[in-house]
């Protein structure tokens, strides 16, 4: 397993820190969020070979205008998201990285667009949406396949997104998308809350996983809440899972995005970096 | 033994409902208290309250009052006039059930809900201040009627202000009543607690009122919750108090839009069935 860092957790730290810290403690490494103007491809990777690190995904959809947005139910939208979609495609590409973290619904959107208040609308326009969301990935899937970047799609809790939630409803949109370049992604966190066994969906996953997010119960670093993740490390073993466990640890607060700009956190950066890993290969030397 | 319960709207797609067939249907099904929506108690006439009374009295059922405050009613809020409203309400509603006989009301009652940190805002200590202020006032009322008033620490993404059984606990300090105690919910501890055993044990006899339920909503015993854990937490603090199990699997209606189910969990389940294995199954974990 290798073992990274989604740099969202930092704000806008410049990446040269970023790098010193994951080399510092052993990381192999990093997830960069995807703002494809964000980055000069080629500082990047010469980052990289000055630290000895990879990148190991881009993370899509990080935040979300509603231009990101691969379920929207107008085809303008999409077009946007499928552009959005392109150009994480490529920014993969460009710092070699072998795939994209794909939300197929607009983070932070909790509801179908438009009238829902009856059951049937609800159930009606959830459809629709989906459909929309498995057609555009599809799209996206083989823009993808051309650059040969995988695709993994993320389930969030009911909280941050309404279409994806568990670990079933992943497995049954990549199998609807039906690209061999489309894959599944979990993340820790989520499945404390929707997954009723996180170890078990690992399990389910299969072969289809192919990038982990990693925090504790309370989003915070590995060992500080209960998920259990020695049975989570057991499971990927099983699996025979050779992806990242990529950590996003932030403070326990309210808003995930509050909390990164705490400057409370900043000295905490440097331990929960430390931490994270430190549990996670004690765990999978003793499993 | 606790007297074990469950929330009305385990079947019903609106906050509002009719009572009366609900205690017939948890007294069948073998539970001793039917939760209900304070908010409607409070809205009927004294005559339809003595006759739900009765009904549940005949039927052997202790009813237990819950609600999330709505927007307007919020007793944290910047603005002086949706405060005293919220303060009217919860007299309202302390009176209501004290014309019954007493008992409880809990919930967020402490602020309102859904409610997230204003954007910007990085700092609670306001809000948590007027509703500290708020509270001290509207309890007298609460003293005066044999109410007690459970405040119920949920997850961030459902409010901001109480998290955590430590932020509960200071919150009931400062309003500094007998009445005021704290209600712990096993699905929110989920999100928020670094151990959900130690934070029961924390809450001690500040504890006023549980509710259970699996980490994902379902009924107790199919996710997981750590039951025994739980369990050997209320025995140390020897409580007394109500269990009420609160599994919502229906997708639609403003039940399901509110608690955010997108997925019908329900699917090859019969409510009535799995409500009498969860009493079953709680039973024999606190035995």
């Amino acid at each position: 397993m290798k073992y990274s860092i989604s740099n969202w957790i930092y704000g806008d730290e410049p990446l040269q820190v970023t790098f010193q810290r994951l080399r510092k403690y052993g990381y192999d490494g990093v997830e960069l969020v995807g703002e494809p103007q964000r980055y000069d491809t080629q500082e990047v990777r010469g980052l990289c070979q000055e630290f000895g690190l990879s990148v190991l995904s881009i993370l899509g959809w990080s935040i979300w205008p509603l231009e990101r947005d691969l379920a929207h139910p107008d085809p303008q939208m999409r077009q946007k998201a499928l552009k959005y979609a392109s150009e994480c495609v490529d920014l993969a590409v460009a710092v070699g990285a072998p795939l994209v973290v794909v939300i197929p619904a607009s983070a932070g959107r909790t509801r179908p667009i438009g009238d829902v208040s009856s059951e049937k609308a609800w159930k009606e326009a959830m459809e629709r949406e989906w459909g929309h969301a498995v057609e555009s990935v599809r799209k996206a899937a083989a823009y993808a396949e051309q650059k040969g970047v995988l695709l993994a799609i993320e389930p969030i809790n009911r909280f941050e997104s309404f279409l994806v939630n568990n670990v079933d409803q992943g497995l049954r949109f990549v199998q609807e998308v039906g690209s061999e370049v489309v894959k599944l992604h979990l993340d820790t966190f989520h499945m404390n809350i929707e997954d009723k066994d996180p170890a078990e969906a690992i399990r389910k996953a299969g072969d289809l996983l192919v990038n982990m997010h990693i925090s504790d119960s309370q989003r915070g670093p590995v060992g500080h809440g209960h998920t259990d993740f020695k049975a989570i490390i057991r499971a990927l073993k099983e699996i025979g899972y050779q992806g990242a466990l990529t950590m996003e640890p932030v403070p326990s607060v309210p808003d995930a995005f509050m909390a990164i700009s705490m400057e409370e956190f900043l000295p905490l950066r440097d331990v929960y970096a430390e931490e994270c890993i430190t549990r996670l290969r004690y765990y999978e030397h003793e499993v | 033994m606790n007297k074990i319960g469950i929330y009305y709207a385990y079947w019903t797609h609106d906050w509002d409902a009719d009572f009366h067939p609900f205690i017939d249907k948890v007294a069948e099904l073998g539970f001793d208290i039917l939760e209900v929506n304070g908010g409607t108690v409070a809205r009927m006439t004294s005559e339809e309250r003595q006759s739900l009374k009765a009904h549940a009295d005949d039927k052997n059922i202790i009813l237990s009052h819950c609600i999330g405050l709505p927007p307007q009613y919020d007793i944290a809020s910047e603005d002086e006039t949706v405060r005293k409203n919220g303060i009217a309400f919860l007299r309202e509603m302390a009176e209501a059930i004290g014309e019954m006989g007493g008992g409880n009301l809990s919930g967020i009652i402490y602020s309102c809900w859904p409610a997230t940190m204003p954007q910007g805002e990085m700092d609670k200590r306001s809000y948590l201040e007027r509703s500290v202020a708020s509270m001290k006032q509207a309890i007298k009322v609460a003293e005066d009627n044999n109410v007690i008033f459970n405040m119920e620490v949920v997850n961030r993404f459902e409010q901001f202000l109480l998290n955590t059984c430590d932020e509960a606990m200071a919150y009931v300090e400062a309003v500094g009543s007998p009445n005021a105690r704290i209600l712990l919910d096993t699905f929110h501890m989920n999100i928020e607690e670094d151990f959900i055993g130690e934070a029961i044990q924390k809450a001690g006899d500040k504890l006023g009122h549980l509710h259970i339920g699996e980490n994902n909503r379902m009924p107790p015993g199919y996710g997981h919750i750590p039951w025994t854990e739980v369990a050997a937490a209320l025995r140390k603090i020897n409580y007394q108090g109500y269990v009420v199990m609160e599994p919502f699997l229906m997708p639609g209606g403003e039940v399901g839009r509110d608690i955010r189910v997108f997925r019908d969990m329900s699917v090859g389940l019969q409510l009535d069935e799995e409500a009498r294995k969860a009493l079953m199954f709680i039973r024999g974990v606190l035995k």
